[in-house]
């Protein structure tokens, strides 16, 4: 066999590879919009849980006087 | 004179016809003479570069091996909750970062595979072309 052709041999099993790593990179993408997704909403959660227990304390304080 | 063995065929072309027998088969031999050293020379820039990309392939063969299935297990250990978003993309750059290396890598090795196929599909254009750009390295020619 001649050279360029081992050598495109062994290109074309690389790709095969390559293919399956960037199948597994877009899955991994995939996974990190999700984490990024719930950070954000469990941080919105967070905040409206804190301006409602604001709320409630100043409504407290106010029927309290 | 040093010159291209094209430009040396094309001279012992022209003047062929005003030379003996025996002064044709001398000019003819040199031409010969620097076919085959043009082919020996063109089959070692070949086997150099065939042992070049078996040493690149083994390397990025592993690398590539390694970081598909390190990106499997990132995605499962993203999935299992146990990862922050920031730590999670920080470890996936940085095999991104190694996967876009190693597919620079199988672009180089497919430009080789390209540069034996021209070498072995005529070794003595390849040499001659090769000469041409480096004056020192042509062949010697009496005519």
């Amino acid at each position: 066999m001649s050279h360029a052709r081992r050598v495109n041999a062994v290109v074309a099993s690389m790709r095969k590879v390559s293919d399956q790593t960037q199948a597994n990179a877009l899955a991994a993408e995939d996974v990190l919009t999700a984490l990024e997704d719930r950070e954000a909403r469990r941080s919105t959660r967070e905040a409206s849980g804190a301006s409602a227990g604001n709320f409630g304390a100043l409504r407290n304080r106010l029927a309290g006087q | 004179m040093k010159r291209t063995i094209q430009s040396a065929e094309r001279e012992l072309e022209a003047i062929a016809p005003g030379l003996n027998p025996v002064a044709f088969r001398q000019v003819q031999s040199e031409v010969d003479a620097a076919k085959t050293e043009a082919t020996r020379f063109a089959t070692a820039v070949a086997g150099d570069l065939a042992s070049t990309v078996d040493v690149a392939r083994e390397d990025t063969l592993m690398d590539l091996c390694e970081v598909r299935d390190a990106l499997a297990a990132l995605k499962k250990e993203g999935e299992s909750g146990r990862l922050t978003a920031r730590a999670y993309a920080a470890k996936l750059d940085v095999l991104r970062s190694r996967q876009r290396t190693a597919e620079n890598t199988i672009s180089r090795l497919a430009e080789s595979a390209e540069n034996l196929a021209t070498i072995e599909e005529d070794p003595v254009a390849y040499a001659d072309h090769f000469y041409d750009g480096t004056p020192l390295l042509k062949p010697d020619f009496t005519f």
